[in-house]
């Protein structure tokens, strides 16, 4: 007679076997960013339909605190277009300083390594200590760049005393830090293929058509990840605003991220100001997008070997 | 087959006994419960009856939690003062074996984020008191206070005393630094240098004003080199709520009802106010008077007076003190006198309460011990010890009449400022001060640019504040 017995699977089989074993080596870094990132995010989220002032729990409202940024909130208009100045004039400005002194540096030029060292290292000064140099630098009264100007004859300017001239002063002092955007665009400069500029030379292209025929557009997909982070970044700019002016003269740099953190932790609104980071979460992923999506017309992805 | 140890079975149960561990780190920490109170004094045996329920005081020599007492005072001020004191006799009796720990120059955001998270500490002074005690963070110390032997509120000033209550509860004691707020300091020998008479004080903002004139002087850049008044360099230029607002005080008026939590911002005061500090403010320049504040140094608490930059301030009492610490030849030149008023109500001799208090959080492991050692610091050893190191005094009348007028110069207007008073500016507590004093300055600085008028930034100041209070769910 033949046995009917059937073999029983074990659970742990080969392949489940390694899953685990691969989820559990990833553990410690799985359990770092539930613990440090999602939860964070997804209580913010909570917050943000909350009245939440720290030190007491927390209350659901709703969408209250939404529609106050959004319909109720006199310093808002100040604060969103204190930021939009900023990040619409500062990070094309910023990228324009940054590809200028890379193709510069491209060029061959004596002591080339040491000129891309000093222009690099402004970005690696932790941003307290620049806003303590520029802020002596800038300073009307007693500043380097004043007392120079003193000593011909020239008016004072007020970088930052004077509502008009502190977002262009903090503008500027951006500009001067942009090594790392610099330094990816000396290395993409470095990429672009040699045979593209001979076969302009060949067909009797100028410097000045060559670099805007062939040198741009092969840099375009670096310009498009330098203009994504540049705005990132600048949306959620500050070190620098607060250290240097505080959101002042005359609210001129209070800046969304600077009202963020006055709604957090002087005024103890963390509900609203939680609200205030999701939006600006919105913002800036839709601006992604819309800059992805029209990157299709103005980056160029050719291979090198074209 | 004799099973051997893999290096696959040796990485697995490795990463197991890791995991486990990690689990093991972040289990929640059992809190010990409390123990009755040892403390030995006949006052806490009669606060047990009624005060809220006593933490632990351990036995000398034992390892308690240590009991955490934080301060935004640097350790170059108070600091130094808490050094003297843990060697004294009678904080060793007092403490017993708990070890307590003095953290000083903390900021408010680090006493917000240890309260919410759970980790408060058992007490705090230098902080936005207001905050703490409208959102039911703090333990009222009522009961305490009853049943103490060490403090009485008879034996304080009113004004200053009234800095710890809110809504018919007390919150903390009056202690460390918390004399009287206002005065005008002056430097007599740029008063003099501008060829004024220091000995006859301006009375009125008027009167200020002519000084102001007069001192005010500018470089060949026009840069202002030095400053007569400046009407927004109050109190160092932070949130004047935290006590009499030198306007409320020097017009006269409450800005705000604890009780029916109603403003009173937009009135002719106000008004007259602004407009009378704006023609201050226009003699200099706004943008000229920012980058004047911006300079290193000039820009902290009292640091353009101390560069001798800025010829008077409104500020308090421990000025002639702490000048002397930080300059000898400032201090001999430095006198105080009454803040101005309106001509209208010249004669007033108008002072501020304020000053500081200790707070108690609830949560925290040490209540009783707490209240102990902030009453403590009320008694004339360590008034003693802070007014020979920093110059500064409490709110103990007793004391007050001991303390030697003369010790630094401009002390002595203080001293007796308490006595002659005539109009007494309250500390009003509000839950949104914080609020208030971040958006004032922006709503004043509006009106000082020219881009809005008195009567406008009055009436968008109460708006605003009330909008606020409502959506914070204060509002009656």
């Amino acid at each position: 007679m033949n046995s009917t017995y059937s073999k029983r699977r074990p659970f742990w089989t080969g392949e489940r076997r390694n899953f685990a074993l691969g989820m559990l080596f990833l553990s410690p870094w799985l359990i770092g960013f539930l613990i440090w990132t999602v939860y964070p995010l997804l209580s913010s989220l909570y917050y943000s339909f909350t009245f939440y002032d720290l030190l007491r729990p927390p209350h659901w409202i709703g969408l209250s605190n939404y529609s106050e940024i959004l319909t109720n909130d006199p310093d808002m208009r100040t604060t969103v277009a204190n930021t939009l100045f900023y990040v619409g004039l500062g990070v094309p400005i910023n990228l324009v300083a940054a590809f200028s002194m890379a193709t510069l540096l491209n060029t061959k030029i004596f002591a080339r390594s040491a000129f891309r060292a000093v222009f690099f290292l402004p970005s690696i000064i932790p941003a307290v200590v620049i806003a303590m140099v520029w802020g002596f630098l800038l300073n009307t009264q007693y500043g380097a760049i004043n007392a120079t100007l003193t000593a011909f004859g020239l008016p004072v300017i007020p970088f930052l005393s004077k509502p008009d001239l502190a977002k262009p002063s903090i503008m500027l002092i951006n500009m001067w830090g942009q090594g790392t955007t610099m330094v990816i665009f000396l290395a993409t400069l470095q990429d672009v293929p040699r045979t593209l500029y001979e076969a302009a030379t060949v067909d009797g292209a100028n410097a000045f058509q060559k670099y805007f025929n062939i040198t741009i557009p092969m840099c375009t997909p670096v310009i498009l990840y330098n203009l994504v982070m540049g705005l990132i970044y600048s949306f959620q700019d500050f070190t620098m605003p607060w250290l240097l002016t505080g959101g002042g003269p005359d609210r001129a740099t209070l800046f969304y991220s600077l009202y963020l953190y006055q709604n957090a932790f002087i005024f103890l609104r963390m509900g609203k100001a939680s609200a205030m980071a999701w939006l600006m979460f919105v913002v800036i992923v839709a601006l992604t997008i819309a800059l992805f999506r029209s990157s299709a017309r103005w980056v160029y992805y050719g291979s090198s070997n074209d | 087959m004799v099973k051997k140890l893999t290096r696959r079975d040796f990485l697995k149960g490795a990463s197991f006994v890791a995991a486990g561990s990690l689990l093991a780190a972040c289990a929640p920490k059992v809190v010990a419960t409390s123990a009755v109170a040892t403390t030995p004094t006949t006052a806490s045996q009669q606060v047990a009856a009624t005060a809220p329920a006593p933490t632990a005081v351990p036995p000398a020599g034992s390892s308690a939690e240590t009991l955490e007492f934080w301060v935004a005072w640097p350790q170059e001020t108070y600091g130094k003062c808490w050094d003297t004191l843990v060697q004294t006799d009678e904080y060793k009796q007092l403490v017993g074996g708990q070890k307590v720990e003095l953290k000083p120059g903390v900021t408010e955001d680090s006493v917000l984020t240890a309260v919410a998270g759970g980790t408060p500490p058992d007490g705090a002074s230098n902080v936005n008191y207001i905050d703490y005690m409208a959102r039911d963070v703090l333990v009222p110390i009522d009961a305490y206070i009853d049943a103490s032997k060490v403090v009485k509120k008879a034996d304080f000033l009113d004004a200053q005393w009234n800095v710890g209550s809110y809504l018919g509860k007390q919150y903390g004691v009056p202690a460390i630094e918390c004399f009287v707020q206002q005065g005008l300091t002056y430097n007599e020998k740029l008063v003099k240098d501008a060829g004024l008479d220091p000995s006859t004080p301006p009375e009125t903002w008027d009167d200020l004003y002519v000084w102001h004139k007069a001192i005010t002087k500018f470089d060949n850049s026009g840069n202002v080199k030095i400053i007569g008044y400046n009407p927004t360099d109050f109190m160092g230029q932070t949130i004047w709520g935290s006590s009499a607002w030198d306007v409320s005080t020097s017009w006269g008026f409450d800005w705000y009802d604890e009780n029916t939590t109603k403003f009173n911002f937009n009135n002719d005061s106000v008004i007259d106010y602004l407009n009378t500090s704006k023609k201050f403010v226009d003699l200099v320049g706004m943008d000229k008077l920012t980058a004047f504040y911006n300079v290193t140094g000039q820009g902290s608490w009292g640091g353009a007076y101390y560069s001798s930059t800025l010829a008077s301030m409104e500020d308090g009492y421990w000025e002639p003190g702490e000048i002397h610490g930080i300059s000898p030849d400032l201090s001999a030149v430095n006198t105080a006198s009454w803040i101005p008023v309106p001509a209208s109500k010249k004669g007033t001799k108008a002072q501020g309460g304020g000053g500081h208090i200790v707070i108690i959080f609830k949560g925290a492991k040490h209540n009783e011990l707490m209240y102990k050692i902030s009453e403590w610091l009320t008694t004339k050893t360590p008034c003693d010890v802070n007014f020979k190191t920093v110059g500064w005094l409490p709110a103990r009348t007793a004391y007050l009449d001991t303390v030697d007028p003369n010790t630094y110069k401009g002390l002595d207007f203080f001293l007796k400022s308490y006595k002659e008073a005539t109009y007494w500016g309250k500390t009003l507590k509000c839950p949104i001060t914080s609020f208030i004093g971040t958006v004032y300055p922006q709503i004043r600085e509006d009106m000082y640019r020219g881009k809005t008028t008195a009567e406008q930034a009055a009436a968008d100041l109460q708006t605003r504040v009330e909008t606020e209070l409502k959506n914070q769910g204060f509002a009656k």
